[in-house]
């Protein structure tokens, strides 16, 4: 770590004081060499007399009220050392020639009073404010800061209060500590449009940006308890979808900004922590993820190490990221270190959840009266094979599986120290911080996350040289079984019970499969994550700056599947197989820039040059070991006694750009921005490397203009607009190469190769075409914020991983396809400080999205693999299906609309219903009120969907050894009944190729809309700031839910995971805050 | 104007940095012009279908599911497809049919990849081209004899071009057999007769098809198209060549045995052979068990009842197995290799053919051979329709458990509608004797039509 000497002082003598101690060098020429634990004053007393001619005086009560000292000094002068004895102690002590009284303390000493002090006015962004107005309380004193924020007195009084106050800031009184350089950090009372944010390569504000942007800060992340920071931009974030994949630990966030850009793959926004492109896809090996889905690698970073998110949206803001800016840019940056005292604060919580709702199937009743009709109806006889619900399983059992097999309560704590501080020049942080949640199947499992992070900021005392490097470190582990449970909620209300006598898993002679099995079939997945980066900058002339961006990611996985013999029935002789995976991707990037930025009058012009130069490299290697002697060594390879290569890769993607951005302020009226950029990627084939990319960006501040300067209402309004190509390039690497790839095992003793893909050698770039236009309004002194943006997207050469049929040997090639999609929609968003006393503060924020998404045009469609998906003119997010039209009331079966009139319901005709999945409109509402020593705040989020895949993904037909929702007891029982729900049936009378169609059908999506308290919190504090002691400023302790509750009609398990997956979970924390300085 | 030239001189050197983004292949995988440029690879990648059949479990697969849908096997696992193959009640999302589609049109791509490379290659062999272009065609007609036979009409692909191939119809079973037919006979003209290791010498291991091979499969096409004296003619070339009937029973599915004529290599680590790992029964059979009524159909003297099928009591249950694969797992070496073809089916299709043309003592010859192995008396004097019958009826005993025969012999000689009522009553519609085409199929490429029924 960097510090001074003077911030060394500070730092260690008031935070790690009850770990060591530290004494400044002057005073008495005599020093002592000392180490101290837990010793009594007259111990060290003696000492002192036994190596000097020093004595001290006391008597033996006084000297009894002392605490015993610990403390370690190397070659320190007396006086320090008896500042060391008497720091907090009920003693005081005088020195009279060679004699030290010690006496019982009655007043504090005062300390000797300096006159001078120098100091510097900063914002908590640690940015310098000038023109900011010093006073002294006791002398009246008073001064301006200057351009750098600093100021300077003289002839301080002996007690002197500092009151700072300014247009633009929260005034404040400070204790001057005189004879430093003093800090102070004010809160600026600006307008939520003067707030910076981080933007490509830069940062900027809403009151001057011409591009779309949306920010999350920290205290927006730190109200949710959340493990993947992906979750807090749900309901948060006009325009973007956040879709949580399952409720499991560890489970991937899908997002999705502004539609769908690109048919069938690659919608994923770039995401960028630090400056460094960061995979959001999940790693996806080749032996599959835990429960279901996959791990998303963004779990390795821990949400409280983010200070804030930002979410680019249009042209203006994406075009320079180029070729991978298409679905929008996520910037995470990574806390830094702030000037000001040293400060340690330490964050816990603890808590409980349970997934949010259940559905409701039928009881052992009324499931046996099903599976005896459907035989009845069958005119068949059951048989041990075919039923032995019915015939071998006790039929007066009962079991709700969904309360057995997720019904138990997951646990989540997360525990996170930070200490930070730093001087004018140099500031460092530096934190810890564990994460570990459960999951609420039976058995051990879970995931935990621990993360290390630091950063230090530097720059040369002219200011000519700034330096800042951060790096984060995780560790992350997940176990989880093989297979999700939730799928097992079908099973029988009858079925046996989970465990036999002796204790071991109960097979019932091998007629049914035993739920917990699953829980002994593992995956575990263990990633650690080194995220480094360094940002320099070097001032060559006033104005004119060259940086550097550089960094290095790393991603080590290793992946675990565990299948021993307890997941099968024993009697069918199972073996064990474990498989393995190691994995890593390395990200290396280097991004020289030069920065020009010069005013002229009320004008600001500053060009912006660059390149960047990456290369990320990926290794992976899966094996299988079979052939295990004992189940205690599957996460051994070597005890497997064969052992295969699954997968092998090694795999290079390489990039290259030179971008360049010009910016121009004039007058505070008239915005312009011009991007630029040329991209090549090594994942296209010779002919299609490069391609370029760019967009033009205005606006214009008419509340700048003079006709607006006279009235109150309006405090900001600003119109703006921009247009620009920007390009995706997420196809995987080397798709234009014919490659063919070993076997896992070879064939008469030669290793064999096999094709691997689908290969298309002249593939290009997709271009998405942004266009952009806003209007952004202040009222009542920006009071009242209102943002309206318009964007119109179209996506044309669209790149594809083609689906193709298996006549072509593959499932899929990447190629470009003659299509254009439009993406198209309103975006709202609505702040307010509804209430601003004294007592009392309001802020309420709203946020509304309306997508619409068109397939403009298609050609060939009609002969393409599309030609069942899409219709041109309708959005992507359709389904063809058949139309149900009820039961039959004469057959008891499913009947569908024969849209070609032949006669027969079949997927080349009749697959003509259109049932639009996607959302209409969605967004999120916020409500935080700070009252006294309480805080309370709200988020809801919500969606309208109103059509989703309902329970029938999970569930065949009614009739089937399969249990069923309660609505099936409405089902056809004889002719002439009119109803929804088919006739039970196991085989005959047509009644399994109508629920197949069924399930193929518009009655297989339902309203999936819903409104989700997504996250609520109540904190409260503990001590107020002004009767502290002295070294605690803040002590907080909160409750933090999240998904608490749902208002929903979705007819499945989750409007938001659907039917297949774990829901979300109602997560319900409790913990503490405390920070000392 | 300082800045102009520190913006051009990047632009420069960013240009000067194409070769930034040139990159070379993996080095864990290979391109295609290098497989092909080289024997020894080229042959690797001709090696790799065969390996990828037996990884998929293909020989196995052939075996149970057209069993269940026949009458050789009864289901016992409680998965929804299996089910309804077992009851004929497919639905065309069944994942089993989707399942047999998708891999044989995988290895069809491999083959026609291995044919187009080895054609293009200017470095490799003269022998060795020749050699894998007969494997390949030979490939290639094995998978669509299969698929027609599973599907009806089906695309006919013929080469790697994803373009065409993703918008192939489906073509009428006539034209599919004659592309089978060209195919086979421009294999039987290129393959060599001795079999061959992965150097392309002799070798004893018949794990690649031979010219016997093509021939064999030759045969089956003709009986299929009705063609009996080119059926003959194909069985009797196979006949001819350097393989026997082996006497002891429990020694026909050992690994190369003499009466073998094409054979998998196991590839699965702990198995002996897929076909044993997954049908021999240890417990309450959780996929399949034999169906009671063949078991009980067999003589009681007959030899493969007695050393072919096995059973095995849980509970006071009997359940049959098909015993004809002897190791289920875990042999220290490998025994046995799963069987395609092999020379007793030559025999009965000869005697099929033979009497049909009239040849009756040939064809009472053929089929008495196979039944003397077995152990049964030998037949004389019949003719015509009860000949013919003793003939399939004699497949059935011989050829149970093997490549979904029984299922295919019942739809070519039309014996299905006869036969499957009796025992799937009204489960059996005659639309059942095709497989539905894959409905995720169908949504990928609009010019596939369903077959009736579906």
């Amino acid at each position: 770590m960097l510090l001074t000497p003077k911030w060394r002082h500070r730092f260690l003598r008031k935070v790690l004081l009850l770990v060591f101690l530290f004494v400044s060098l002057n005073g008495l020429t005599q020093t002592f060499t000392f180490s101290f634990q837990r010793a009594s004053l007259a111990k060290v007393f003696a000492q002192i007399e036994q190596r000097s001619d020093y004595r001290f005086l006391y008597s033996e009560e006084v000297l009894a009220l002392g605490n015993p000292v610990s403390f370690t000094v190397n070659n320190a002068p007396l006086d320090s050392i008896l500042r060391l004895c008497f720091y907090q102690q009920p003693l005081g002590y005088s020195m009279e020639g060679k004699h030290i009284i010690v006496r019982k303390k009655i007043i504090e000493k005062p300390v000797p009073l300096a006159r001078e002090l120098r100091g510097k006015v900063v914002n908590t962004e640690n940015e310098p404010l000038a023109g900011i107005t010093i006073s002294i309380k006791q002398s009246g004193m008073a001064m301006a800061t200057d351009v750098h924020g600093e100021f300077y007195f003289m002839n301080l009084p002996a007690k002197a209060t500092l009151l700072v106050t300014g247009g633009e800031i929260v005034p404040q009184e400070v204790e001057a500590s005189p004879n430093s350089y003093q800090l102070i950090v004010v809160q600026q009372r600006m307008s939520v449009l003067d707030e910076t944010f981080v933007i490509a390569y830069g940062k900027s504000n809403k009151r001057s940006s011409t591009g779309t942007i949306s920010s999350v800060k920290k205290s927006e992340i730190s109200k949710q308890p959340v493990h993947n920071i992906l979750s807090v931009l749900a309901g948060r974030v006009s325009g973007l979808q956040v879709t949580t994949v399952s409720g499991a630990p560890g489970s991937s966030i899908n997002l999705q900004l502004r539609g769908i850009n690109s048919i069938a793959n690659g919608s994923d926004p770039m995401i960028v922590i630090d400056g460094i492109p960061y995979p959001s896809q999940a790693l996806k090996g080749v032996i599959g993820g835990g429960a279901g889905t996959s791990s998303s690698p963004l779990n390795t970073l821990n949400p409280s190490d983010i200070e804030s998110i930002e979410i680019l949206k249009d042209a203006d803001a994406t075009a320079i990221y180029g070729s991978r800016g298409a679905n929008g840019v996520i910037l995470i940056s990574t806390v830094k270190g702030k000037a000001g005292k040293t400060s340690v604060s330490a964050n816990f919580y603890h808590g409980f959840g349970r997934i949010t709702r259940q559905m409701e199937l039928l009881n052992t009743r009324d499931y046996l009266i099903m599976r005896r009709e459907a035989f009845a109806n069958d005119g068949a006889n059951p048989t041990t094979a075919n039923a032995p619900d019915l015939l071998l399983w006790d039929t007066t059992r009962q079991t709700n599986w969904q309360s057995v097999l997720l019904g138990n309560t997951m646990h989540s704590t997360d525990a996170k120290v930070n200490v930070s501080g730093g001087s004018e020049l140099t500031q460092f942080v530096f934190g810890l911080g564990y994460h570990r949640e459960t999951t609420v199947f039976p058995g051990d499992f879970g995931d935990n996350r621990k993360t290390t992070n630091l950063n230090v900021s530097h720059q040369s005392a002219d200011k000519r040289f700034q330096l800042s490097v951060s790096a984060t470190f995780a560790d992350y582990k997940n176990t989880l079984p093989q297979q999700d449970l939730v799928s097992a909620i079908t099973l029988a209300p009858n079925s046996p019970k989970l465990y036999s006598s002796d204790g071991s898993l109960n097979w019932e002679n091998g007629t049914w499969t035993n739920p917990l099995s699953r829980t002994e079939a593992l995956f575990t997945t263990q990633t650690t994550n080194l995220i480094s980066n360094i940002s320099a900058s070097y001032k060559l002339r006033k104005g004119l700056w060259v940086k550097f961006n550089g960094g290095y990611n790393r991603l080590d996985n290793y992946d675990h599947s565990a299948t021993p013999k307890t997941a099968f029935n024993p009697a069918s002789n199972p073996v064990s197989t474990a498989q393995f995976g190691n994995k890593h991707i390395s990200t290396l990037i280097g991004e020289p820039q030069f920065e020009y930025i010069n005013r002229f009058g009320e004008n600001e012009f500053s060009a912006l040059a660059g390149a960047t130069f990456q290369k990320t490299s990926q290794y992976f290697l899966y094996q299988r070991g079979t052939g295990y002697n004992s189940d205690a060594l599957l996460n051994s390879l070597r005890a497997a006694s064969q052992v295969s290569v699954l997968s092998e890769g090694d795999l290079e993607y390489r990039y290259i750009g030179i971008f360049s951005r010009l910016k121009l302020d004039l007058k505070r009226k008239y915005l312009f921005t011009f991007t630029l950029r040329r991209d090549g990627s090594s994942r296209y084939g010779d002919e299609n490397r490069f391609s370029t990319f760019g967009s033009i960006g205005a606006g214009w501040v008419f509340t700048n203009e003079k006709l607006f300067k006279k009235q109150k209402l309006l405090s900001f309004g600003k119109l703006k607009g921009s247009a620009g190509i920007t390009g995706n390039d997420q196809i995987g690497d080397y798709r234009y190469l014919n490659l063919y790839t070993t076997y896992t095992s070879s064939y008469l003793n030669s290793t064999v190769f096999y094709p691997e893909q689908l290969y298309n050698p002249v593939f290009g770039w997709e271009k998405v075409r942004k266009l952009e236009g806003s209007l952004e309004l202040g009222f009542l002194n920006d009071r009242l914020l209102f943002t309206l943006n318009y964007y119109h997207n179209t996506t044309s050469n669209q790149l594809v991983n083609y689906p193709l049929p298996g006549t072509t040997g593959f499932s899929a090639v990447v190629k470009n396809i003659p299509a254009v999609i439009q993406n198209t929609g309103f975006e709202m968003e609505l702040q307010a400080k509804v209430l601003q006393t004294k007592r009392v503060t309001w802020n309420s924020s709203f946020n509304i999205t309306f997508p619409r998404n068109k397939l403009i045009s298609f050609e060939n469609l009609s002969t393409s693999s599309y030609a069942n998906r899409y219709v041109i003119g309708e959005p992507l997010t359709i389904a063809k299906r058949y139309k149900w039209l009820g039961v039959n009331p004469a057959t008891g079966n499913h009947q569908f609309e024969d849209f070609n009139r032949d006669g027969f319901i079949s997927t080349s005709g009749d697959l003509q219903q259109i049932v639009f999945t996607g959302q209409r409109y969605f967004g999120g509402m916020q409500h935080s009120i700070s009252t006294g020593r309480w805080e309370f705040s709200v988020l809801c989020q919500f969606a309208s969907v109103p059509n989703a895949t309902n329970y029938l993904t999970a569930f065949l037909r009614p009739g089937l050894l399969m249990n069923q929702p309660v609505a099936v007891l409405g089902r056809w029982q004889k002719p002439g009944d009119i109803t929804d729900v088919q006739r039970f049936a196991n085989t005959t009378g047509g009644s399994n190729t109508a629920f197949t169609n069924y399930r193929q059908s518009d009655a297989a999506y339902s309203n999936a809309s819903f409104i989700r308290v997504k996250n609520a919190v109540i904190s409260f504090t503990v001590f107020r700031p002004n009767k502290q002691p002295k070294m605690l400023k803040e002590f907080n302790v909160f409750l933090k839910a999240n998904n608490l509750f749902t208002i929903t009609r979705y007819k499945g398990l989750d409007p938001e995971t659907l039917t297949l997956l774990m829901p979300p979970i109602r997560l319900v924390t409790g913990g503490f805050q405390i920070t000392f300085k | 104007m300082k800045l102009f030239f520190l913006y051009i001189t990047v632009i420069i050197s960013i240009t000067s940095c194409k070769k930034f983004v040139d990159i070379d292949p993996p080095t864990t995988q290979l391109v295609s012009e290098t497989v092909f440029a080289k024997d020894q690879t080229a042959i690797a990648a001709q090696l790799a279908i065969y390996a990828r059949m037996e990884g998929d479990g293909l020989v196995y697969q052939q075996i149970i599911y057209p069993g269940l849908s026949a009458d050789e096997f009864s289901n016992y696992s409680t998965g929804i497809f299996s089910i309804d193959l077992a009851n004929n009640n497919l639905t065309s999302e069944n994942s089993i049919v989707l399942n047999f589609w998708t891999n044989y049109y995988k290895y069809i791509y491999q083959a026609n990849a291995v044919i187009e490379g080895v054609s293009n290659s200017a470095t490799i062999s003269e022998t060795v081209r020749q050699q894998l272009l007969g494997e390949s065609r030979f490939v290639r007609a094995f998978c669509h004899y299969y698929l027609t036979s599973l599907f009806g009409d089906i695309p006919i692909v013929r080469n790697t071009d994803y373009r065409i191939n993703s918008q192939l119809s489906r073509s009428p079973v006539t034209t599919v057999l004659d592309f089978i037919e060209q195919d086979l006979m421009a294999a039987i003209s290129l393959l060599s007769t001795s079999y061959l290791d992965a150097g392309n010498l002799p070798s004893t291991e018949k794990v690649r098809p031979n010219k016997h091979t093509a021939q064999a499969l030759l045969a089956r096409l003709y009986l299929l198209k009705g063609q009996w004296d080119k059926a003959e003619e194909s069985a009797s070339a196979v006949l001819s060549g350097n393989y026997q009937l082996i006497s002891n029973l429990d020694n026909v599915f050992l690994k190369n045995s003499n009466e073998a004529i094409w054979q998998l290599q196991n590839v699965v680590p702990g198995y002996n052979s897929y076909p044993g790992a997954q049908l021999i029964l240890t417990t309450t059979p959780n996929v399949v068990a034999l169906d009671t009524n063949l078991v009980k159909s067999f003589v009681a003297t007959d030899k493969r009842r007695l050393q072919w099928v096995k059973s095995i009591t849980v509970s006071g249950r009997t359940y049959y197995y098909p015993f004809k694969y002897k190791v289920r797992q875990n042999a220290s070496s490998i025994t046995e290799y799963s069987m395609i073809f092999r020379l007793s089916e030559l025999f009965l299709l000869r005697a099929e053919a033979r009497s049909r043309l009239g040849d009756l003592n040939g064809a009472h010859a053929d089929l008495n051979q196979i039944r003397i192995r077995a152990g049964l008396p030998a037949l004389s004097g019949l003719t015509g329709t009860v000949l013919i019958d003793s003939i399939i009826q004699e497949r059935k005993f011989e050829l149970f458990a093997e490549s979904g025969d029984r299922w295919l012999t019942l739809k070519r000689t039309g014996e299905v509608n006869n036969v499957l009522p009796l025992i799937k009553g009204s489960n059996w519609n005659s639309t059942d004797a095709l497989y539905p085409i894959p409905l995720a199929e169908i949504l990928k490429n609009n010019q596939l039509i369903q077959n009736p029924g579906y």
